[in-house]
């Protein structure tokens, strides 16, 4: 008995010291862990994740999701990287890569859509075309952002450059304003500027989608959540293609759920979502691949890189593959899910 | 405290105590150590991060520098789109700025490369410290501010354009990179980055805030008071930084790289002291966790060892403790335990040692228990075996000393006998001895004989009345003569309380106590012995009319050790065995004489210490015969029922002694007795043959035949076997009374005689067939007449006249009479006793001694009788050089008592009136000892002289010869000097001489001796 003991007392003190030496770090957590945390904003892109929520798809697939509301792309970065949140969908690929050169390390799991028309450059009227960009100022949002590539690359198309244009930085919800003020002659803007911009005469020179994987809205997730946590975020990114589904087949139902969650109308959320390209699964499967497709995130990364290196936003060429995590597309791929 | 504690304890003890000086010794140096270099970490971090500032900024300037000599800018007319082409091919190319612009000399911006703010000033908030004039006429110039048009933090690198064409500066073309580029310098890998508590501040020379890790959104905006900070720095070693509020600081200054001396940068970095040394808190905590478990662990161990080794100690320990509780059962169970179980393959350490030892000695102890219970048993069976040889031995011993006895018996006897023919000297001197050894091996064998009796149960005890004074004056008697030679005193007192008549065995008493008394003297060489009996108190249970008697015999020898005490009551054993060689016996006294007052109920025991001398005591619990002592009371008062029962009857008195002869006469009849005198044994066994006797009474010394033989002689007739003979003992030798009762004696009275005792013994063992008719009414009268003779008559100094009278009935004229009839025969007895010592005539010395004190007894001259048994002991006892003294003694008394009888009026007729009786001893009475003697003087001096006349003397002495017993001798010696053999005449007289008790002339003796 008492050797008994002092057997186990042994192997306790063993054990810790086994701990203490050979494993010092953090054990996983050995209790259920607390709901994920997501931050989402009103981008209709995005608007699929209250579906699912709604549809208790999250509770089928086994997984507890809080989310978080935000009022846009900067806010839900502020919260992913004061980490008070485990992820965030929405967020844009190049603002990805940015963040991540600034030393917040984040991972890709899902593709959530591509800007179509979300995404536009409008102009005051007699600008027909982006070629009569040169001369004018055109604005875009910040410096370095999806925004400030976006219009290079559009004006690039028609052989423009920072030397040939003008550029003022305006955020999109003033660019109405700014443009009625003379301060621009055309601006990255989107919904519901974009509409009101049109219906005060203003003409749209570029959408998003001429430029496909130019704006990709993704989910992505602290490296930690997803080592940590990779049920859960299977469950998450399966229940996310699953609401796509349900949107698919029933969307009435489902953009009445999803208004209302955004504060807006069904009508509303429907042209927003006619702005965007939902990527499905096989999209996903591309996103996620090296083919030689403009949505293949390799692809639209290595421009966004190219663009950020020679601004001096990036030191060295990053590894996109540390950026992107594809098991979770994978392993329903490999299900055959949904 | 359990061993198994102590060791733990110990254990711990050390353990502690080691784990814990290593800790503290690696907790000192390695903290010390390690809290030095994790300052020397963070002080090289703020040294390299600076450096690479340095470098940085070295790098940046060297950009600008060389962009400014692009010739383009110095162009005559540069086309601002061109400008703003090569200034995005210049950003492209560098990848470090964020922008790159061109400004002209009034400050507008001309073209950059994001387009941004083309045409619009640069902003002022950069020109804060210097102003756009410097700047143009300065080097490379580096400024940090908040970018309006960028939005971002950014450094500008700003150099001149100098064109060779132009007088003055042209414009001025800056760089812009974003501040935040900074920080990969600072947030490098490693150890430091990791650091939470890690405060980076890098300041220009203003104290304007550049970098901070903890306060961005303050940068560019506040200035740190960094100079008290330099102040606390002053003296202290640069490569430990300096404490405050908790905190480390640490400090580098912007040195420069090369050419570049730098802006007056500095950077700040500090950190939570328990931060930086997290690492040594944190092996700190791992030592003290170490520690401990290493104490757990020994602890651990030494448990599980001291268990180990503790546990077969305990095991000893248990049964130990069972051998000590169980004894013999526990050895015989661990040892079987021990054998059966398989050795322990443990090491070979002291404790196996010890545990196999002890089993050893367990195994050993069952060996040596099983041999002693067999030998126990063997000694059991010894013992019982002992038992049954040492029955067989007493028995044997006691059958041996009774078959022993009969031919001793008959050896003493026919010695005694033998010694009564006429003898040559040689031959009687032989038997002489002959006899007194006979006597001794009797004696012994006598002791032998109790001893075996009661060694086999066999002594059986006598019921006797009997008084305590008896026994004591009895001792007296036998050891006063023997104390008297070894000039001890002899001290008996009885107290007054024990003067009841007792029952009991009163002989085996007497025995008891002369063997305490004997031993007494026999060891003690001056001082006293001392005998005392007290009455003391009875313990409980003892019977009411008991007498409870304690006897001591004390005296003031050479006393014993313990260990002497103690063997002291073994059989055969005396104090130690040169004691025996020294005072001789058997050893077996004592060890008799517990076993006999054992017998009687009673204790013995010895206190004695070496020459303190020894005190035996024994106890005895007698019963008291109140009834009895009224009855003697009443018979002491009162004849009338000895003459009733006994008057009448024949008795035959054997006495030498004429005034004995006549005491006892007078005595005896007194009481109605008819009484005839023998004068020795010889007489006595032809007057018996002759007539008719209810009884006889024996006196034991006299000459002819003594009183033993006689008995012995008549016992041996048929018609004499019932024949009631009771001796009169004087008690001159121990044993006397065993020897009268061994030959036949039917009971004895001492001398001089108690009336009392002697009516009493005579009263019961005489049965008179047919009785002479008395007149019992004279004799009646005759008693009263005598009482009051007793009361009313006077005394004579030297006489207890009371007891002589009762002796002679009261008749004061008879005992007148007889006392002169002493002073006429013995007044020269003295002088007799002296002169036979003197030349050597031991036994007719003690003979003539011996009569005296006889009569003197009777005749209550109680000194004389005294003085007479002290000579005749000393002279039985050989003890030669105390005769002269005692004679002397003997003599005063004798001369005292003759002239108190020569005051006394002389005897009247009445006297031969009142001896009438006295014809009927006519026969022995006759013989005239005076003239026999002169007569026998004068043949001796005759012969002596080988007279011829001597055959005349002879023949005329022959009736009285032959008259005395002497037939044979006067025959043989008549028919020696018929054939004038006058040297055998001489033997022969001599040996008659011997024989009648008479001294013979000294030249006729001498002459005997010579001739031997």
């Amino acid at each position: 008995m008492k050797k008994r003991l002092a057997f186990l007392v042994l192997m306790v003190c063993a054990g810790f010291l086994l701990r203490l030496f050979v494993w010092p770090g953090t054990p996983p957590p050995l209790l259920p862990s607390a709901p994920l945390q997501i931050a989402i904003d009103a981008w209709p892109g995005s608007a699929h994740l209250f579906l699912a929520e709604k549809k208790g798809l999250f509770a089928k697939n086994g997984v507890a999701v809080q989310l978080t509301r935000t009022k846009g792309p900067a806010e839900n970065q502020a919260a992913f990287k004061r980490g008070e949140v485990d992820g965030v969908i929405g967020g844009v690929w190049s603002d990805l890569i940015l963040m991540q050169a600034e030393g917040y390390a984040a991972k890709v799991v899902y593709v959530s859509d591509y800007s179509q028309s979300g995404d536009v450059i409008v102009a005051r009227s007699g600008l027909t075309s982006l070629a009569d960009l040169k001369g004018h100022t055109v604005s875009f949002e910040t410096l370095s952002s999806f925004s400030h590539i976006f219009v290079l690359k559009a004006l690039e198309s028609h052989g423009l450059n920072e030397a040939t244009v003008r550029f003022e930085r305006v955020q999109a919800p003033d660019v109405l304003k700014a443009l009625e003020e003379g301060r621009i002659d055309a601006g990255h803007t989107w919904q519901p500027t974009t509409s009101q911009a049109l219906a005060k005469g203003y003409t749209i020179l570029a959408k998003a989608g001429d430029f496909p994987g130019i704006i990709t809205d993704l989910l992505y997730l602290h490296p930690k959540t997803i080592v940590e946590r990779p049920q859960e975020v299977q469950a998450l990114v399966r229940s996310l293609l699953e609401a796509k589904q349900y949107l698919a087949d029933h969307r009435e139902e489902s953009l009445g759920i999803m208004a209302k969650e955004m504060s807006m109308s069904s009508d509303e959320l429907n042209r927003g979502l006619e702005e965007i390209k939902q990527a499905s699964l096989s999209d996903n499967l591309t996103a996620f691949s090296r083919a030689d497709s403009p949505y293949s995130l390799y692809k639209s990364g290595a421009f966004i890189v190219q663009f950020l290196l020679r601004r001096g936003e990036l030191r060295e060429d990053p590894n996109l593959d540390l950026l992107l995590d594809d098991r979770f597309i994978q392993a329903i791929r490999k299900g055959k899910q949904p | 405290m359990k061993f198994v504690l102590k060791q733990m304890l110990l254990s711990a003890g050390l353990v502690t105590a080691t784990g814990l000086s290593i800790a503290l010794l690696v907790y000192g140096l390695l903290v010390t150590h390690m809290e030095n270099e994790a300052k020397e970490k963070l002080q090289e971090y703020a040294i390299a991060t600076m450096q690479g500032v340095d470098a940085l900024l070295f790098e940046r300037l060297g950009d600008v520098r060389v962009l400014a000599t692009d010739p383009l800018f110095c162009a005559a007319s540069p086309s601002h789109t061109e400008i703003a082409d090569r200034l995005i091919t210049y950003r492209n190319t560098y990848g470090m700025y964020v922008d790159i612009s061109y400004y002209d000399a009034e400050r507008v911006r001309l073209a950059s490369s994001t387009g941004l703010g083309i045409g619009k000033p640069f902003e002022s908030a950069f020109l804060a410290h210097t102003d756009w004039n410097r700047l143009l006429h300065a080097s490379a110039t580096l400024l940090a501010g908040h970018a309006m048009d960028l939005g971002k933090n950014v450094l500008v690198f700003s150099h001149p354009l100098r064109c060779a064409t132009d007088h003055a500066p042209r414009g001025l073309l800056m760089t812009r990179m974003d501040l935040e580029q900074l920080y990969r310098l600072f947030l490098g890998e490693g150890h430091v980055g990791q650091l939470s508590s890690l405060q980076i501040d890098l300041v220009d020379a203003t104290g304007l805030l550049l970098y901070s890790n903890h306060r961005r959104k303050n940068i560019l905006k506040q200035r740190l008071e960094v100079q008290q900070h330099r102040l606390a720095l002053q003296g202290q070693p640069e490569r430990h930084g300096f404490e405050k509020d908790g905190r480390f600081f640490f400090h580098a200054d912007q040195k420069g790289v090369l050419g570049y001396k730098g802006d007056g940068w500095s950077l700040w970095i500090s950190i939570d002291q328990q931060d930086a040394l997290a690492d040594a808190v944190r092996l700190r905590n791992q030592v003290v966790i170490l520690s401990l478990l290493a104490i757990g662990v020994a602890l651990l161990i030494s448990i599980l060892f001291s268990r180990r080794f503790t546990q077969p100690m305990e095991k000893l320990v248990r049964e130990i403790e069972s051998i000590r509780t169980d004894g013999v059962a526990a050895i015989a169970m661990i040892s079987q335990a021990r054998l059966d179980q398989q050795p322990l393959s443990r090491g070979r350490d002291e404790l196996a040692i010890l545990e196999e030892s002890f089993d050893r000695m367990v195994v050993a102890l069952h060996a040596a228990d099983s041999a002693r219970k067999r030998t126990e048993q063997a000694l059991v069976r010894a013992k019982e075996e002992a038992d049954v040889a040492n029955q067989a031995k007493s028995d044997f011993l006691s059958n041996m000393s009774h078959e022993i006895r009969t031919p001793m018996n008959a050896v003493i006897g026919l010695t005694d006998l033998a010694l009564q023919t006429p003898l040559a000297a040689k031959t009687r001197d032989y038997l002489v001895k002959i006899s007194i050894a006979s006597h001794t091996l009797l004696r012994i064998i006598n002791d032998i004989l109790d001893f075996s009796k009661i060694e086999a149960g066999k002594l059986e005890m006598e019921t006797v009345d009997f008084l305590l004074q008896d026994v004591f004056d009895h001792q007296s008697d036998l050891f006063r003569s023997q104390a008297w030679d070894k000039r001890i005193e002899l001290v008996l007192q009885i107290s007054e309380e024990c003067r009841h008549l007792l029952t009991g065995d009163a002989l085996r008493l007497e025995q008891v106590l002369m063997n305490l008394i004997g031993n007494a003297i026999k060891f003690t060489d001056e001082g006293f012995v001392c005998v005392k009996v007290r009455q003391i108190e009875a313990t409980p249970g003892q019977p009411d009319h008991h007498v409870h008697l304690e006897f001591s015999v004390q005296d003031s020898g050479i006393g014993m050790t313990e260990e002497q005490v103690a063997k002291l009551f073994h059989s055969f054993v005396q104090a130690d065995s040169s004691t025996t060689r020294k005072y001789g016996g058997t050893g077996l006294g004592l060890a008799i004489s517990k076993r006999l007052v054992e017998r009687m109920g009673g204790v013995l025991w010895v206190e004695s210490a070496p020459s303190q001398g020894s005190t035996f005591r024994f106890t005895l619990s007698l019963p008291r015969q109140l009834d009895r002592e009224k009855d003697d009371k009443r018979k002491q008062t009162d004849y009338t029922e000895v003459i009733e029962r006994i008057g009448g009857a024949r008795l035959l008195l054997v006495e030498d002694t004429p005034i004995n002869q006549q005491v006892a006469k007078e005595l005896l009849e007194g009481v109605g007795l008819i009484v005839d005198i023998a004068n020795h044994g010889a007489d006595a066994v032809r007057m018996a043959d002759a007539g008719r006797y209810d009884a006889v009474l024996m006196d034991i010394q006299m000459p002819v035949m003594d009183g033993y033989e006689a008995t012995r002689t008549l016992r041996a007739d048929p018609r004499f076997k019932q024949l009631p003979i009771i001796a009169m003992t004087a008690h001159a030798m121990a044993g006397d009374r065993e020897k009268s009762m061994a030959v036949g004696m039917n009971d004895h009275v001492g001398k001089p005689i108690d009336p009392h005792r002697l009516f009493a013994l005579l009263m019961t063992h005489i049965k008179p067939a047919a009785r002479v008719p008395l007149d019992r009414e004279g004799l009646r009268q005759k008693h009263a007449s005598a009482l009051e003779e007793r009361r009313a008559g006077e005394e004579i100094p030297g006489i207890d006249l009371q007891a002589a009278l009762g002796r002679v009935m009261g008749n004061r004229t008879l005992l007148v009479k007889l006392l002169h009839d002493f002073h006429r025969d013995y007044a020269s007895v003295a002088e007799d006793v002296r002169q036979a010592l003197a030349r050597g005539e031991v036994e007719r010395g003690r003979r003539r001694v011996h009569q005296v004190k006889g009569i003197a007894g009777n005749m209550g001259a109680l000194a004389l009788h005294e003085a007479a048994h002290a000579l005749e002991q000393a002279i039985q006892h050989q003890h030669a050089g105390d005769w002269p003294a005692l004679t002397r003694r003997f003599d005063a008394a004798l001369q005292a008592l003759l002239a108190s009888i020569a005051a006394l009026p002389p005897p009247v007729d009445r006297v031969e009136e009142g001896s009438a009786p006295d014809t009927s001893a006519d026969r022995s009475g006759s013989l005239d000892w005076g003239k026999l003697r002169a007569d026998l003087v004068a043949l001796a001096e005759q012969v002596a002289l080988s007279k011829y006349e001597a055959m005349d003397a002879c023949a005329a002495l022959r009736p009285l010869l032959q008259q005395a017993g002497c037939t044979g001798e006067v025959e043989r010696l008549h028919d020696q000097l018929g054939r004038f053999q006058f040297k055998d005449a001489r033997t022969s007289l001599g040996e008659i001489a011997e024989k009648l008790d008479i001294s013979l002339p000294t030249q006729s003796y001498k002459q005997d001796t010579t001739k031997e």
